[in-house]
């Protein structure tokens, strides 16, 4: 498979009059084409930094930002801003938080997608414009009659589709969506989570899934990452995320014990105690050691372990080199460090 | 159109509470002051003249009741009275003489300063942190604190006594009688400039201060944010999605700075002696004519109150989310 | 996902997190200078009213000098065209236009906070009414009535106008005000202790005032800045006390004695361009009270490549 986005040490500090506040600590990972990657992590991990900072979308005067993003051959952090705004919707796309008002108010649906249409294909004519509109909001169940409406008149889920329907306008080959349905009813939730995976299937879509419900991305992606406190410590397959056979890293054990199931005998629910760390006070080795059960004396010391490859724990107890599933083919991603 | 509707109550609600102000206050004051005045011009009235002023201000006997409907009475009718300065004109007609010359240097000296400081705000706050954005605000902020009137005595000073650039007061030369030749439209923009400039000048501040920190808070939208993702072009993100929606509340406090730009235009009227309604209102209240500081009071407090309903009006339109009306 | 067995009271519940004032006003005066020359020249102007006897050997009433005199060694400022010295005008004058603009603008902000919180506070008929003669008194033009008023009002002095102006402009800060109110009182913090049953009072005291402070702050800083302002349109009209010797009333004399036309700047100057300085360096005040309200606005002067630590190559 071949690799659709990479990131290799992307690092994020957010100016503060006390200094610097780390929010991703070298990130390092890799979505390959054609699937669906899950990013899990608490309010306060970094996961909406990194998807700013994936689309590098971020202030320069707000925050600092090191390392290397990569989509398709890409180097997104070298491009020239024109060449950036062009790959912008063209090879990637970002799907926000819609109920977090990401229409314009004073605008129209229809004028939405002309302008998204016109700023990248200024030729193009409104009758093909219209075709395209009408198509897209389709592909969301949602009437083309839309277009004429304005933000304020749809509900949280329309305007969430719309948002999406947006993000497929110049069919880019990379979609980021960052908590697409955390403000949404479970029903409107359930139903736009099977529309994006079918979308995802026909247009051969790689996807980053961003949400704070691990639950809800376990039952959608193909591998999923577990942030916390600004680092990678995992990347797992769905399926060894159900079982409760394969080790995991202390987090992520903690995660899955928290998630309610409808199937099997009664078991006791356990959260994980204490809470997430100060970020301008973190350790140097692992940032969970304070709540991890199983810790070492090195967890606190000792910083993790680099770990690259399609699945990997960073862990001194559970992981030191990745443990991938037999099941699963890779290709081509022997990154350097 | 809900909305029209009830801008429209509020209008006649408002216009309503103004002609009732105005009847209400000769009457609140300890002693009535009509009195003095009627003591001071009544042998130079009719008699008839004499019984209309008394009932006009409540020196009579008539219960107080009474006394509000037939003041509404006349108003509607536009009875406003007898001017005691210029006796016998009737109110209205003085008042139909001056406000023309009001409305055309406030209404065209406000446009162009409402335009030129929405403009120059978008401009700052857009380019944030820039060269003009480092003057400009605190400039504005300066040029927002100096009174009206005292910006219009300098300029006056400087440019008209000093300089003699410009004529020192009137509308038009006084030598003149007014026509629509292009030789006396000429005089009368070269007299309304000075003043113009003085209220420009004066009141640019507060549009651009005002519409910089809507941006300013309209740029950190997320929809801007989409926009910018979506590789919408700087003049495209800056006018329709940012300034477009940053100007809604600056509409919102147009009323208030309506009036103030109306008490800055009577000053400047005062100072340059400009005919406008402003310069009459001084007179009057110097000379104690009561009824035509009343008429007076009335059109320009019903001036400012129509205005504001067709700003009202106006930005009904520019925001969809007052339409109402729910597509399914 | 945590699951936390510590039953919910409301004084358990996190009220909004207040860094201590100074903390956060130091910050902001680190990066923004300019509320500190607003209160440089503030500090300034109070000090020249405190200080007038000292500052100045004649008194303002005090005639017989040359009139019409150009400044000069004798009259910094140079005198009128009735002979008084402009300097000494200026100092103790300068004492009753601040105490009238701030006597007003105080008397402004405590009508409008409760003509604006109250009633927001306490919902129902009482706010619509209250909303509805707000937006009236906003609309209606302020000069145009406060002459009208002191005309009616014949002898008026620097008290009267002070009461006048306070009267008449507490409409938009009630405004302002009202929808603070509003929007705090649907807040989590408030809706939690008033369902734990907090006395009503205790909780516009307690909780909602003092998230409002500096909107109440900004508010007063506002009023004065246009109760100066009107009052000195007001004096300059002539509708003031003209035996009273104030920045207003000294422009209304200068008006009167042809100041203009016989070139005598430094007596309209100094009184317009302190005006003009004081609104300056309240809005400048206000700039950095804006800032404690709004975090938003602050300025945020870092910049780009600034080198950080923990941040790989």
């Amino acid at each position: 498979m071949k690799p659709a986005l990479s990131t290799e040490h992307l690092t994020v500090s957010y100016y503060t009059p006390q200094g610097p506040v780390p929010a991703l600590r070298g990130v390092s990972f890799t979505l390959f084409e054609n699937e669906i990657l899950g990013l899990v992590g608490e309010s306060g991990s970094g996961k909406s930094t990194l998807a700013l900072a994936v689309m590098r979308l971020m202030e320069p005067d707000r925050a600092e930002v090191s390392g290397q993003v990569t989509v398709g051959s890409k180097n997104l952090y070298d491009l020239s801003a024109r060449d950036l705004q062009r790959l912008w919707w063209e090879d990637i796309a970002m799907v926000f938080q819609s109920s977090m008002n990401a229409l314009n108010p004073v605008l129209s649906i229809g004028d939405h997608f002309t302008d998204t249409f016109l700023a990248h294909r200024p030729m193009m004519r409104m009758t093909e414009i219209r075709q395209k509109t009408a198509s897209l909001l389709q592909q969301v169940q949602l009437s083309p009659k839309l277009v004429r409406s304005y933000p304020h008149e749809l509900s949280g889920g329309m305007k969430q589709r719309v948002v999406i329907a947006l993000s497929l306008a110049l069919d880019p080959k990379v979609l980021i969506m960052d908590e697409p349905t955390t403000a949404l009813d479970v029903v409107v939730q359930h139903s736009i989570l099977a529309e994006v995976a079918a979308i995802q299937r026909e247009r051969h879509l790689a996807v980053l899934f961003i949400s704070h419900d691990f639950s809800l991305v376990s039952g959608l992606a193909h591998r999923i990452a577990i942030m916390y406190a600004g680092e990678l410590v995992e990347i797992t397959e769905r399926d060894m995320a159900i079982g409760n056979s394969t080790p995991h890293h202390p987090y992520t054990e903690g995660l899955i014990q928290a998630t309610p199931r409808i199937t099997g005998g009664r078991v006791r629910i356990q959260g994980i105690p204490g809470e997430p760390p100060d970020m301008t006070r973190l350790p140097a080795g692992c940032p969970f050691w304070e709540r991890c059960p199983k810790r070492l004396d090195r967890c606190q010391t000792v910083p993790l372990p680099q770990q690259t490859g399609h699945t990997f724990i960073r862990c001194h107890l559970t992981g030191t080199s990745s443990l991938s599933s037999s099941s699963s083919s890779k290709e081509g991603m022997a990154h350097g460090e | 159109m809900q909305f029209v509707r009830q801008r429209l109550a509020f209008l006649l609600l408002s216009l309503w509470a103004a002609a009732t102000i105005n009847f209400v206050l000769p009457r609140l004051m300890p002693g009535n002051p009509a009195i003095l005045m009627i003591g001071r011009f009544k042998g130079q009235l009719s008699a008839r003249a004499l019984k209309a002023l008394e009932l006009q201000f409540g020196v009579t006997h008539k219960p107080l009741w009474d006394q509000y409907l037939i003041y509404l009475n006349n108003l509607i009718h536009g009875r406003l009275g007898l001017s005691l300065t210029y006796y016998p004109v009737p109110v209205s007609r003085i008042i139909a003489e001056s406000l023309p010359w009001t409305l055309g240097l406030v209404g065209v000296a406000t446009l162009i300063s409402v335009a030129v400081g929405l403009i120059l705000g978008i401009y700052t706050a857009w380019h944030r942190g820039g060269n003009w954005d480092a003057i400009l605000p605190t400039m504005a902020t300066f040029t927002a604190a100096l009174p009206y009137f005292w910006l219009g005595l300098l300029m006056l000073f400087l440019l008209g006594y000093l300089w003699h650039w410009f004529p020192l007061a009137h509308a038009y030369s006084t030598s003149l009688t007014p026509s629509f030749s292009w030789s006396f439209i000429r005089n009368m923009l070269y007299h309304a400039l000075l003043p113009a400039m003085t209220i420009v000048i004066s009141s640019m501040g507060g549009w651009l201060l005002g519409m910089r920190n809507n941006m300013i808070q309209t740029l950190g939208e997320d929809y801007v944010l989409f926009g910018r993702a979506r590789g919408l072009s700087q003049r495209r993100l800056m006018i329709h999605y940012a300034a477009r929606n940053a100007i809604l509340p600056s509409m919102t406090g147009f009323a208030m700075a309506i009036g103030f730009v109306v008490g800055g235009a009577l000053l400047t009227e005062v100072v340059f002696s400009y005919p406008g309604v402003g310069y009459q209102l001084l007179a009057a209240v110097q000379n104690e004519d009561y009824p035509l500081m009343q008429g007076l009071f009335l059109i320009i407090a019903f001036s400012v109150l129509i205005t504001n309903f067709l700003v009202e009006i106006l930005y009904a339109r520019l925001d969809p989310r007052t339409r109402g009306g729910v597509h399914k | 996902m945590s699951a936390s067995h510590v039953p919910i009271s409301p004084r358990s519940l996190p009220t909004p997190r207040r860094l201590p004032v100074w903390h956060t006003i130091r910050s902001i005066l680190q990066r923004d200078k300019r509320p500190l020359f607003g209160v440089a020249i503030l500090a300034v102007f109070v000090l020249m009213a405190i200080l007038a006897p000292v500052l100045t050997p004649y008194s303002p009433s005090q005639t017989g000098f040359q009139t019409m005199a150009a400044p000069s060694a004798r009259h910094w400022l140079g005198t009128t065209a009735s002979g008084q010295d402009v300097l000494s005008q200026f100092l103790y004058g300068s004492r009753i236009s601040l105490g009238v603009g701030f006597t007003a603008g105080f008397i402004a902000t405590l009508l409008a906070v409760i003509m604006g919180m109250f009633p927001a506070y306490l919902g129902g008929h009482t706010d619509t009414i209250m909303a509805t003669v707000t937006n009236i008194m906003l609309v209606i033009p302020g000069l145009p009535l406060l002459i009208v008023i002191t005309a009616y009002v014949h002898q008026t002095g620097p008290a009267t106008i002070a009461l006048v102006i306070g009267l008449t402009g507490w409409a938009w800060g009630a405004r302002v005000l009202r929808s603070q109110t509003l929007t705090l009182s649907h807040r989590d913090f408030v809706v939690a202790a008033r369902l734990a049953g907090e006395n009503r009072w205790r909780i516009l005291l307690a909780e909602i005032l003092p998230n409002m402070l500096s909107l109440v702050v900004a508010n007063v800083v506002f009023a004065t800045i246009g109760a100066i302002l009107a009052e000195a349109s007001l004096e300059f009209l002539g509708l003031g006390n003209p035996n009273i010797i104030t920045w207003g009333t000294m422009l209304y004399w200068a008006d009167a004695g042809e100041a203009l036309l016989g070139g005598a700047w430094w007596w309209i100057v100094p009184p317009g361009l302190a005006i003009a300085l004081v609104g300056l360096s309240l809005a400048l005040i206000n700039f950095g009270i804006d800032q404690i309200a709004n975090p938003r606005l602050r300025v945020n002067r870092i910049r780009k490549n600034r080198a950080g630590r923990g941040s790989h190559p």
